[in-house]
């Protein structure tokens, strides 16, 4: 059957979100070379993966690296020191020692300050990028960035280019699921996590599961529709579009629209299961905060994001912040980021421990990531000083996807201003994910309006260090 | 025979997926080979043959190498696409040394990472690379270069073969041009095209590719029952001149150019005036505009005579893209600039991929890597667009820090000029008379503030207006500021949105409230503010109410300023935007009362030192800001760039304010403090005149009333948002794209790559902008340049047939690949010209062919050949795009609104606040204007419809210039479940109830409206079985989720 079908249809009519690349590994080999042949075909994924899938956590509005895992002394040493650097407000200002305490943690002995307790007890799992750089100064633009490589509005998530290059797991889930901050969406919206130019297989699901009302769009029988009559016009609908798809054989994209019909009909029931929390034992759920005011909508996606996982969800992605309350500490930096330290805290170190001890974080890579650090330099003065955006050196960190963990890769300057060694683009970071995933980043690649896209641009190297 | 790892190797080392040949082996020499060249870049021949060290190596100098030192750059003078190339080595000797890595220069250089610059080999190709340099390099031949050069087909003029004869085509495939070529394509593969099309299919068929709804199952029947020999052809005619055409393929243009209703980025803010775009496609296609003019419109229709509200109109084609309205603001000069970069970058790739199917946008920070257009042709192409700006400005002059979408006033240059002035004959008048009632005032006025007190340098007592003493630093109100009775205030109980600013000031559309000041000429180093408040209420936001700023700088901009922030210790500060060099100066907390009076200055000394003053005694402790800047602590402000800015608000009403250009001592203040103000209203003022001057000022002031009302009655212009054309800037070449590598400077040029035009646009030194943009968009749309017509008959071809002859319909350059059927392009667009570039003309020819009317039918033998249909053997069946899917929805239940043009429809409310971003909530009320066509909903980026999403609607800042039709769970769930169906579902029942009383005749009407059918024996028992046991809505739902409803063949 394949054999007959345009292989471009095939890429479009998967109806559970199949990704080419894994189409084309799952079928028998006589069948590709006529069908899908193609020099990548034979080898999918590219390389042996050390990840099958990943959880991304999104710290939006740039949390500060100086005040939690980048300890700078030097900082303490020049606390209050006039230091002129550009900034994105524009308005230089003394340089500002981290109000909380750093300690050493875990047996790796890793810095993380007093900000974030219970993710410093998982150090020993964390694998530190403290030379991150991005390219804008400004939240949409560097979100974009971290999501899909791009500052520009309309270039596909990350989430939808693995999507795209491993496909999917299951056959009664989205492939690509976004669970966003209730409170708001990043700046951006919904663009960041759009399929841009990729197939609308491999677009990002959010699910709304904080509010009344459909988790996914459109999944249950409307009102006033009565199960039994649903199954009677539905099996109506089943034998016309068979009898169709009959009449017009070759075209194999009403088989395929059979297919989501069926996969539809599944996911009315599997969303739901997944979404009910209370299926969840007490424990697990306090292990992730859950239940309490500052805790409960993180440890709510979190849990969330594992139990998706745990279906065969490839790329989970979890917001914490948005345009509304998020990271960006301009003014009053200890308010800020003590709160939101404190709901980001429990929650993620809970995945981390729920994921170990389900022997799932080996092949889940978790990548706490954030748009960018903000400055070594105060913006504004007194109890309610902030600090600005600082694109030019912040941490990020990797966990499990069979990284060592209890590490940092990469070193900021004394300030925390620049990347004293090894630093590392955001190109860098998706090139690395892709390949943990076991895909080449310069091999997975869609053509649109003249150019073989990459979720890297032209750029990114695979961070060796970071993986051996 | 190869494997088949060397076959791909060696023939297309580099594929896409996507666009796989299945055509037979004997024709990929020839015919796959040149339609599927598509996808040459990125990806990788090395590890198509692990065992052939050669080849992996040889494709890693292709791959990394060839595009600088191939036959045609030869950067260093090398060449390496040859072994004797690489042996002879460039200006820093042989490149290579077979048999000895250490010693070849090549290996060394990569090893160092200096190749290729910027970006080095992974160590798995340097380990390639070295072991078959140690191997003795061998080299079986020369590597081509994967690029296209001058003579690339669509660069060359339009030839003009005739249409083949020797295939000897049946009688009905001779008469058309198409016919002869497609007939003759066909032959040479073996291959018959499929017997003609039912007229059922085929009246569907025209209808949906024409207008995009189905036809009305009376005009199935007529059709079918018609029997005269042009009956096919007065469908066609009939559906080319329906006004629903236009709306058709207005959406198709829509997508090509990114149509978004909203910004985009961080805030993705509303755009309210560019429907009327939308409006000017529309009728422009059901007009048949000549493409010609269609495209010059669109490029410089504000210029090119005769201009039109609709030329005007059309030009908004070039503002559309997402304007990252924060990013122009940042302080950083370097991030604007590449923003600014960024927005051009995709203004300059919509006009060329749209208009010339050229993708001259990916020179911009290096030739380009796979046609022959080089950096500086971008910059120059771009030098015609460089003053082009979304009419989204900021008003840097009244303290806006922001960028807000707006609309470009619709007045053609002589509507302007009378407006103009008109405009400026009664506002001259307007001053004369202000300048006679202020001497009149002020006449009756001390003028002294009192012989104790400091003398300022101004002062504002706003008794009738916002004129100053002293100083010319008259106030002018921005929104809803007035002086009234002796205050500065806010004009109470306004509705602000509903009052817009005038149309023909680029100032957005939501302004915040102020009194601005004229610029301060001479330095304010040393300085005083000081101002007299009538508390109202207390802000619960902080609350800024007089400040001297600096004009340069956007959110950069200097500020000093006296503020009011509550919270839990209230307090008097100083403000500077961002709080740099505010400082809590421990003042008591501050409880303003409302109904009293409170005095607040602050001083600025020369070493730094900031003092705040409340009611003239020092409010908690001088203080030395913390911070080093450029200026130092105390911020200079230079001569002619800085003003005073008031903020009207309800909280506090200012009755009086002084600027002091030195720092007053605590002494001086309290004196000034003491003496106080005097404040008159200006009915005051009138007592103390004598007669003679209170009649002067009655007629005075009728005549201004009479005026101003005149000014006010004035029409205001129509709005769109079009492009603004800011100042011209000269253009310069960005060195590898970076804003801070400023390269030689350029002017409006074409591209010299295209064959039989000339690239120089001839402008003198002297061109305006609007000249020179004019000359571009002529050069573009010019008879001669033959990408103009060869790109808009590929994507009329495309809209009929599924897929163009080049199938990436946007890139006629090298990655787009050869065409199919290239005589018959040329043939095609030669024939375009001469109908005067008529694109009904052109629908027709390819309506009329015998091509486009055959039927669907699947032949299994010639899909083993050609799966994708390139050559047409059939009519290739497609899903309705989602546009398609939502009107035929309504077109069936009868619940269409066929209103056309207008504001476009908000399927959404805008949500409170919770950020900067925008919060549309999509909606699902029934109302009248969401049952119009798809292409009247609102584009905006973030308020996407998940129904039309799931069906492959794009995102709406993406160029989209072919639809994809995907098959998915949530599209299944969509059309299942979606409240827009469920209505669809109601009303096409209740219609079926309304139009056939019985049973039978309900079934029958129900096929006929959603497939242009009866049913079926089969398919009346078991509709009819479906109806009775679980209702007419059952049956609506199940029609509207089939196959053959959703699918056109």
């Amino acid at each position: 059957m394949f054999a007959k079908s345009s292989r471009r249809q095939l890429l479009l009519d998967a109806a559970g979100g199949f990704g080419w690349l894994a189409l084309a590994s799952m079928l028998p080999s006589g069948v590709l070379r006529s069908a899908a042949a193609s020099p990548t075909a034979s080898s999918v994924p590219h390389f042996k993966p050390r990840a099958k899938r990943v959880i991304q956590i999104f710290a939006v509005g740039g949390m500060s690296h100086l005040d939690t895992f980048d300890f700078k002394p030097e900082l303490h040493q020049r606390d209050g020191k006039p230091y002129a650097m550009p900034t994105f407000f524009g308005q230089g200002g003394s340089l500002r020692a981290c109000p909380w305490e750093f300690r050493r943690h875990g047996q790796s002995g890793l810095w993380v300050s007093s900000l974030l307790p219970h993710l410093a007890e998982q150090a020993d799992r964390l694998t530190l990028l403290r030379s991150m750089v991005a390219k804008s100064a400004n939240h949409m633009p560097a979100v974009a960035q971290m999501n899909t490589g791009f500052t520009l509005t309309g270039f596909p998530a990350m989430g939808s280019w693995v999507t795209y290059g491993l496909g999917t797991e299951n056959q009664d889930l989205p492939s690509f699921v976004v669970l966003p901050d209730p409170n708001s969406h990043p700046w951006g919206g919904s663009a960041q996590w759009t399929n841009g130019f990729l197939p609308a297989t491999v677009q990002g699901t959010a699910l709304r599961t904080h509010s009344d009302g459909d988790p996914v769009p459109d999944l249950t029988t409307p009102d006033g529709v009565s199960a039994t009559a649903r199954r009677g016009a539905a099996a109506w609908l089943r034998e016309m579009n068979r009898s169709y798809a009959d009449a017009h054989p070759g075209d194999s994209s009403l088989k395929a629209r059979i297919r989501s019909y069926e996969v539809a009909a599944k996911m009315q029931l599997s969303v739901p299961e997944i979404a009910d929390l209370n299926l969840e034992s007490e424990a697990t759920r306090r292990l992730y905060g859950h239940g309490e005011e500052a805790t409960q909508n993180l440890a709510k996606n979190c849990l969330l994001a594992r139990r998706l996982v745990e279906r065969g969800v490839r790329f989970v992605q979890i917001y914490h912040g948005g345009s509304g309350k998020s990271w960006d500490a301009h003014s009053n930096l200890v308010k800020n980021h003590e709160e939101r330290a404190q709901e980001y805290d429990r929650p993620v170190a809970g995945l981390l421990a729920d994921l170990q001890g389900r022997g799932l974080l080996e092949d889940t890579l978790v990548l706490g990531v954030t748009e960018f650090g903000r400055t070594p330099v105060s913006q504004g003065t007194g109890t309610g000083a902030g600090r600005d955006h600082h694109p030019s050196c912040f941490t990020c960190w990797m966990a499990g996807g069979g990284l060592s963990g209890g590490r940092a890769y990469g070193a900021s300057d004394e300030l925390g201003y620049r990347p004293a060694s090894d630093p590392v683009t955001i190109y860098d970071l998706h090139a690395t994910a892709l390949h943990l995933l076991g895909l080449d980043h310069e091999r997975l690649t869609f053509y649109h309006n003249g150019i073989n896209r990459r979720l890297t641009d032209v750029h990114g190297h695979v961070v060796e260090g970071l993986i051996s | 025979m190869a494997s088949p790892g060397q076959f791909w190797h060696t023939d297309w080392p580099d594929l896409d997926p996507n666009a796989l040949p299945s055509l037979p082996r004997r024709n990929r020499s020839s015919v796959s080979r040149v339609l599927f060249t598509a996808t040459l870049l990125h990806c990788t021949a090395l590890y198509a043959a692990p065992d052939a060290l050669e080849q992996t190596a040889t494709a890693v100098l292709e791959r990394r190498c060839i595009q600088c030192h191939g036959p045609s750059t030869q950067q260093g003078q090398l060449d390496l696409s040859t072994r004797a190339g690489a042996l002879q080595g460039g200006t820093r000797g042989p490149a290579l040394a077979p048999g000895d890595p250490a010693g070849s220069l090549l290996v060394a250089r990569i090893a160092a990472e200096e190749m290729p610059p910027g970006s080095p080999l992974p160590a798995d190709e340097r380990q390639e690379l070295r072991k078959w340099v140690a191997a003795g390099a061998a080299w079986p031949e020369p590597i081509a270069e994967r690029r296209a050069g001058l003579d690339w087909w669509s660069l060359q003029p339009l030839g003009n073969q005739a249409p083949p004869t020797s295939d000897s085509p049946p009688p009905d495939w001779q008469a058309s041009a198409i016919d002869r070529w497609i007939f003759s394509g066909l032959a040479s593969a073996g291959l018959r095209p499929a017997p003609p099309a039912g007229r059922r299919d085929l009246i569907r068929r025209a209808s949906y590719t024409l207008i995009g709804l189905p036809p009305e199952p009376a005009q199935v029947e007529a059709f079918l029952n018609d029997a005269s020999p042009d009956a096919y052809e007065r469908l066609v005619d009939r559906l080319l001149a329906s006004p629903h055409y236009g709306e058709r393929w207005a959406r198709h243009w829509l997508d090509l150019v990114r149509f978004a209703e909203s910004e985009g980025f961080e805030r993705d803010l509303p755009r309210e005036h560019a429907w009327p775009y939308r409006d000017y496609l529309i009728r422009s296609f059901n007009d048949d505009k000549p493409y010609r003019r269609f495209a010059i419109e669109q490029l410089a229709g504000d210029v090119a005579e005769p201009v039109t509200h609709d030329s005007i109109v059309a030009t908004t084609m070039l503002t559309l893209g997402a304007v990252d309205a924060v990013g122009l603001t940042s302080a950083l000069a370097d991030e604007r600039t590449l923003i600014r970069e960024d927005l051009l970058e995709d203004m300059l790739g919509t006009v060329t991929q749209t208009f010339l199917g050229i993708t001259v946008n990916c020179a911009r920070c290096h030739d380009h890597k796979f046609d022959p257009i080089t950096q500086q042709e971008y910059y120059q192409m771009k030098a015609a667009f460089q003053a082009v700006w979304p009419p989204t400005r900021p008003h840097p002059e009244a303290g806006l820090e922001i960028y807000l979408p707006h609309g470009r006033p619709l007045l053609t240059p002589t509507e302007k000029q009378a407006r103009d002035e008109r405009i400026s004959g009664i506002e001259r008048r307007l001053e004369q008379i202000d300048s006679e009632l202020g001497s009149l005032y002020r006449s009756a006025k001390p003028r002294n503030v009192s012989s104790d007190a400091p003398t300022p340098l101004a002062r504002w007592t706003f008794d009738f207006d916002g004129r100053a003493d002293f100083a010319p630093l008259h106030l002018r109100f921005v929104g809803n500021a007035e002086a009234h009775s002796g205050t500065f205030r806010k004009i109470p109980d306004r509705d602000e949105s509903s009052d817009p600013p005038q149309a023909d000031q680029d100032v957005p559309g939501v302004v915040p409230n102020f009194g601005v000041s004229a610029v301060i000429e001479g330095e304010i180093a040393e300085k005083t503010l000081e101002a007299w408040l009538e508390v109202d209420s207390v802000p619960e936001k902080a609350q800024t109410v007089m400040e001297i700023r600096s004009l340069s700088g956007f959110r950069g901009a200097s500020v000093d300023g006296i503020r009011f922030v509550p919270g839990d210790s209230p307090r008097w500060e100083n403000y500077s935007i961002g709080r740099f060099r505010s400082q809590d100066s421990g003042g008591p907390d501050e409880a303003p009362k409302p109904g009293t009076r409170v005095h607040v200055a602050i001083s600025y000394r020369q070493d730094g030192t900031i003092t705040v003053f409340r009611d003239g005694a020092s409010y908690g402790k001088p203080y030395l800001p913390d911070v080093s800047v450029p200026a130092g602590r105390l911020q200079i402000y230079r001569s002619g760039d800085a003003l005073l800015r008031f903020e009207a608000n309800e909280h506090f009403r200012i009755s009086e304010a002084r600027l002091y250009d030195k720092a007053l001592s605590g002494d001086q203040v309290a004196s000034s403090y003491a003496a106080g103000i005097e404040n008159f209203d200006a009915a005051q003022l009138r007592e103390r005149m004598p007669q003679s001057k209170r009649e002067r000022i009655a007629t005075l002031e009728r005549e201004r009333e009479r005026l101003a009302a005149e000014l006010k009655g004035l029409p205001k212009p129509k709005l769109a948002y079009a492009a603004a054309i800011g100042p011209s800037e000269p253009t310069h070449v960005l060195l590898r794209g970076q804003v801070d590598q400023v390269g030689r400077q350029v002017n409006p040029a074409g591209l010299s790559c295209v064959q039989g035009l000339q690239a120089d646009l001839d402008l003198s030194s002297r061109a305006d902008e609007g000249e020179r943009r004019l000359a571009m968009a002529e050069w573009i749309a010019h008879p001669s340049n033959p990408l103009f017509p060869r790109a808009i008959v590929n994507r009329v071809w495309q809209q009929h047939f599924g897929h163009g002859f080049v199938t990436n319909p946007s890139d006629l350059g090298f990655n787009g690949g050869q065409p199919t059927h290239p005589e018959l392009l040329d043939w095609l667009a030669s024939d375009f010209v001469r109908q005067g570039w008529s694109l009904k003309a052109l629908h027709k020819r390819i309506l009329m062919s015998r091509a486009f009317r055959q039927s669907s039918r699947f032949d299994p033998g010639a899909a083993a050949q050609d799966a994708d249909n390139r050559l047409l053997w059939r009519f290739l069946p497609r899903r309705l795009d989602a546009e398609s899917v939502r009107d035929s929805m309504l077109a069936v239940s009868g619940d269409l609104n066929r209103a056309f043009n207008g504001p476009s429809f908000r399927p959404f409310e805008i949500g409170e606040a919770r950020g900067a971003l925008k919060r549309y909530l999509l909606t699902h009320a029934d109302t009248p204007d969401r049952r119009r066509r798809t292409v009247y909903r609102m584009n905006i980026i973030t308020a996407g419809d998940p129904m039309l999403e799931a069906l492959d609607c794009p995102l709406p800042a993406v160029k989209t210039p072919q639809r994809r039709s995907t098959t998915t769970a949530l599209q299944a769930l969509s059309l299942m479940n979606n409240a827009f169906v469920q209505q669809r579902v109601q009303g096409f029942s209740a219609r079926l109830r309304r139009e056939a009383p019985r049973p039978d005749g309900r079934v029958r009407r129900a096929f006929a409206l959603a497939y242009g059918r009866s049913p079926n024996g089969h398919e009346m028992a078991a509709s009819k079985r479906l109806v009775q046991d679980h209702g007419l809505d059952s049956l609506c739902w199940g029609l509207l989720n089939s196959s053959e409803f959703l699918y056109v063949r």
